[in-house]
């Protein structure tokens, strides 16, 4: 997906990490709806992910959210001359992702672009108008709050009305799977989940553990470097039940998150060493970070 | 099987549920007593469960999914209490999907003689003030559970003092985020935290018995 391998065995290809920039109430932005921000602290933040995806060798992927057209036609815009990853465009309204992604297509950014995110609730007039616009990658984001365990995820991924068919009536031809989060004891269901679309559908999925934080009442007590290391196990627990990608919060978490997935990808694989396999692409954490 | 049963099934999610409330409605319990003794009962449990941290998300989002099947099987043979003109609420959840309590609420109005219109959830200001003109709404009725929602329901109540509406309504809030002291500080007219508060608080502010 635009030039990123996401998907496989486990233990094959790294976990792709995606980290969040300009989210709702980030401090490097002044103006959320103009799309103001400090320019040298997000380029700082950018480019600390890429290092450390140079540094472990698990690929990185952006993930740009604005709250309007406006704001995310420049997040975008920065992005993609602060990195060389891909660019997922993210916003909680449906006008603004399209606007920002056919004004990326537009100057060129077409293949760097990763939609984000079709969701149950698309309406056939967002998947035609990402079919104009002429994406080719997509986040399908199994999300329904009464609707969380395996069986139902893969209802909501299937059949005519399903996000898979809407996917490809959109033009949408890499698909990645993102399973959702409730809650930290909800992640039992979205491990299980991950591994049932891997088998069935063979898709590239992964799930956003980040999100739990936001109803772990107890997190609140725990000190900043606790919070941290808790990010850093629910990351390397999804990873070792098959996540493929993982969309681990706001990027400032890239220097706990990479070297932590990094050692669980680098276990992975010399487990496949171990039993014959040949690893063709030495640059993968098990030759980066040990 | 008892009452008792079906209200720790609920408690603790367990599918048999639903064949406690079959059971008991076939032994002509008083339907009205299997819901309030045995489902809001268990439901109520369930979220002390949360509170103490032995229950999680999913567990309430399960429970109330088994509430909901059970208050299916009861609403079919509820008595309807006979008004002369029933008195019309239009209710619904602002902006959350969450539905347990305005379900319940929903089902205990219409149960107390109310003509229920249920908007369902994620709702927006404008979604209650044009459902309550044109069905000509006695309540309406708000359920919030999600902080940014408080926000918007001020704007509801802003809306109907604009469109110079606001005194045909009586505006009932409730919902986990809510306080009295909120609800009278935001210009509502009723404020409920359970199912049977908002009954009683109905009536009252219609001044039916």
């Amino acid at each position: 997906m635009a030039g990123v391998r996401v998907g496989g065995q486990p233990g094959e290809n790294p976990t792709v990490l995606i980290g969040t920039i300009f989210y709702e109430g980030h401090k490097i932005v002044s103006d959320p709806v103009k799309g103001l921000f400090d320019r040298g602290k997000a380029e700082e933040l950018v480019s600390c992910q890429d290092e450390l995806s140079d540094e472990t060798g698990n690929p990185c992927m952006l993930d740009v959210v604005g709250r309007t057209a406006e704001a995310l036609k420049k997040y975008v815009e920065f992005a993609s001359e602060a990195t060389d990853s891909p660019i997922l465009v993210d916003s909680p309204l449906a006008e603004a992702r399209l606007e920002a992604c056919k004004h990326a297509v537009e100057v060129g950014l077409g293949e760097r672009i990763v939609y984000n995110s079709i969701n149950p609730e698309a309406s056939r007039e967002e998947i035609e108008k990402i079919r104009d616009i002429g994406l080719k990658a997509a986040i399908v984001l199994a999300f329904s709050e009464y609707e969380f365990e395996p069986e139902d995820k893969m209802r909501i991924l299937q059949g005519n009305d399903g996000l898979i068919a809407k996917a490809e009536k959109a033009g949408i031809e890499k698909v990645l799977v993102d399973l959702s989060v409730l809650d930290v004891a909800s992640i039992a269901y979205t491990a299980a989940s991950i591994q049932m679309v891997k088998e069935k559908l063979g898709l590239p999925s992964g799930c956003s553990p980040a999100n739990a934080f936001d109803t772990w009442r107890k997190a609140g007590e725990f000190k900043p470097q606790v919070k941290r290391a808790c990010l850093a196990a629910l990351n390397v627990f999804v990873r070792c039940f098959g996540a493929d990608f993982i969309l681990y919060g706001p990027v400032e978490a890239a220097d706990t998150v990479f070297p932590s997935c990094a050692a669980a990808d680098a276990i992975l694989t010399y487990s496949l060493v171990t039993g014959g396999y040949e690893v063709k692409d030495k640059n993968t954490p098990l030759y980066k970070i040990l | 099987m008892n009452i008792e049963d079906l209200r720790k099934a609920i408690a603790e999610i367990k599918g048999e549920a639903k064949d406690i409330t079959k059971r008991l409605l076939d032994e002509g319990v008083d339907p009205v007593r299997i819901l309030e003794d045995g489902i809001v009962k268990g439901l109520y449990d369930l979220g002390d469960k949360f509170e103490r941290h032995e229950a999680f998300i999913p567990d309430l989002v399960k429970g109330s999914k088994l509430a909901r099947e059970c208050i299916e099987m009861i609403e079919k043979v509820l008595p309807r209490e006979k008004a002369e003109a029933k008195k019309k609420v239009v209710i619904g959840t602002m902006l959350s999907k969450h539905n347990i309590g305005k379900n319940l609420v929903s089902t205990f109005l219409t149960i107390n003689g109310f003509e229920v219109h249920d908007l369902g959830e994620n709702l927006e200001p404008w979604d209650f003030y044009e459902k309550a003109e044109e069905i000509g709404a006695d309540i309406i009725a708000v359920s919030v559970v999600f902080t940014p929602a408080l926000s918007k329901f001020e704007e509801l109540i802003r809306i109907l003092k604009e469109m110079g509406v606001r005194d045909k309504y009586k505006v009932l809030v409730g919902g986990a985020v809510t306080s009295k002291e909120w609800a009278e500080k935001a210009g509502a007219d009723g404020w409920a935290g359970d199912v049977e508060g908002a009954v009683k608080a109905a009536k009252e502010l219609l001044g039916v018995s």
